[in-house]
């Protein structure tokens, strides 16, 4: 079963529907035994790092989630903020991650371009930094949508899976054996969310 | 590099989809889910669904019947119409909307949009600006309430209160060019977009390809149109459309 946790942030019933369109059933859930149960998992997410991780401690479900993906090694996929959460630090509020990808997350700064927007929103590409079955068939240029004020840094470079150009490069998604991460919304980003989500539960 | 965002509109009333022409007499045009179904097809950038009659309804937003468009749509969506509480807020985020338009409850409770803005972002709050050039002191000044009330400031200074708000974006709708495919006043919007630090959305007018660069051109982060993608010059047959992939690589390729 395809478990999407729900810990109180972000536009669950989107990501629901792709999954469906894409042919699954899945649940949405904050409850340990689902979540030990799932063959898959995905952590969405829409907002506050600090908030996040406060609310994931509060349910409880921080030790649960370390297992799965540490030692049980069952594939997850993080969506925006769910993709920060899974790194070591943020600077949206100072603390700590899930510490499951090195690496941190800060702020876009453009402080001698007031010019440039920030949040980085609207559709924007991805390039492959790496081969992997995640990437399989995708279209090019596959296009995905963006909304995030924050972006990722990995420590390790084989860690990156996409990069994206917003006035310079940064990590749009990240991988390391079964941890997966995405910036962008696969569940608002048409064909091109589509095919990802597939590649996620048929192939990874 | 970032797209400009291309933005179909579509009004609906009662389940309807319905055009207007300076935000009156809405005109059916047919079923809102099938004009959907095209859009997705088309993969457009973002869609905006605005419900014009929600305000005046007494059981004021449709839950149901967003749901089910939402249910179709593998874009963002923004919803605006009727929005009174943070329950209704909470409850669109659910459907799956992405962004919540705002536009009377600027004026009437912008309480209200400062608190939705604490809870979920700048970017979820988008703030909808009716305007229109008065007719005596020549003054550009916003009305609310389906463009029925004017209120009694210059834009510059209605901008300014939105920003104080912490909107996440503003959309500038021209009342005398909405439905009339007269083009973009693109003279006129420039004044008001440029400097500004938040991604700024046009809207009004839009009639042909060249339109929608100059727009680009005069600096706008996004495009939106209502008629434009969904009525056929000169005879104003229905025709759900949007640029071609072709153009969409024109429009990104000039630099503003």
């Amino acid at each position: 079963m395809i478990v999407i946790i729900d810990y109180g942030m972000g536009n669950l019933g989107s990501i629901q529907n792709i999954v469906k369109k894409a042919g699954y059933q899945s649940i949405i859930s904050n409850k340990m035994e689902d979540i030990s149960n799932a063959d898959k998992l995905i952590l969405p997410g829409v907002g506050n790092f600090k908030e996040a991780m406060i609310n994931l401690a509060n349910l409880n479900i921080i030790n649960i989630l370390n297992k799965k993906v540490l030692e049980d090694k069952t594939p997850i996929l993080g969506i925006c903020l769910g993709m920060q959460l899974m790194t070591s630090f943020s600077e949206e509020g100072n603390v700590d991650g899930l510490n499951w990808i090195k690496g941190k997350t800060t702020k876009f700064k453009f402080s001698n371009q007031p010019e440039i927007k920030i949040p980085h929103m609207g559709w924007n590409e991805i390039n492959q930094s790496k081969n992997h079955k995640f990437n399989a068939d995708f279209e090019t240029p596959s296009r995905f949508y963006f909304v995030h004020s924050y972006f990722v840094t990995c420590d390790e470079s084989n860690d990156i899976l996409h990069q994206t150009d917003y006035h310079g490069n940064f990590t749009s998604a990240f991988n390391k054996e079964n941890i997966f991460g995405v910036q962008y919304h696969p569940e608002k980003s048409h064909v091109f969310g589509l095919k990802l989500m597939k590649n996620f539960i048929e192939l990874c | 590099m970032l797209r400009t965002r291309i933005i179909p509109i579509i009004q609906i009333s009662n389940r309807a989809l319905v055009k207007t022409v300076n935000y009156k007499n809405p005109k059916y045009l047919g079923d809102p889910l099938n004009a959907i179904k095209i859009f997705n097809e088309k993969r457009v950038d973002e869609l905006l669904i605005i419900d014009i009659n929600a305000a005046k309804r007494k059981s004021k937003i449709d839950f149901d019947y967003i749901e089910e468009l939402c249910s179709e749509c593998f874009m963002p969506i923004g919803y605006g119409g009727g929005i009174e509480t943070l329950e209704d807020i909470k409850r669109l985020f659910t459907l799956g909307v992405e962004k919540i338009i705002v536009n009377s409850l600027i004026y009437t409770n912008p309480t209200l949009i400062e608190n939705a803005i604490k809870l979920y972002g700048a970017q979820s709050i988008v703030a909808s600006i009716d305007f229109k050039k008065h007719w005596l002191t020549k003054k550009i000044v916003p009305y609310i309430k389906s463009a029925t009330q004017k209120i009694n400031v210059e834009l510059h200074a209605y901008i300014k209160q939105c920003l104080q708000l912490g909107v996440g974006e503003i959309i500038f709708n021209n009342i005398e060019r909405e439905g009339t495919f007269k083009g973009y006043d693109l003279d006129l919007i420039k004044e008001y977009i440029q400097g500004l630090t938040i991604p700024t959305v046009i809207n009004g007018g839009a009639n042909n390809f060249q339109n929608l660069k100059d727009a680009k051109k005069a600096g706008a982060d996004a495009l939106a149109a209502g008629s434009f993608f969904s009525l056929q010059q000169p005879h104003l047959a229905v025709l759900i459309t949007y640029l071609s992939n072709e153009e969409i690589i024109e429009i990104n390729s000039q630099d503003k």
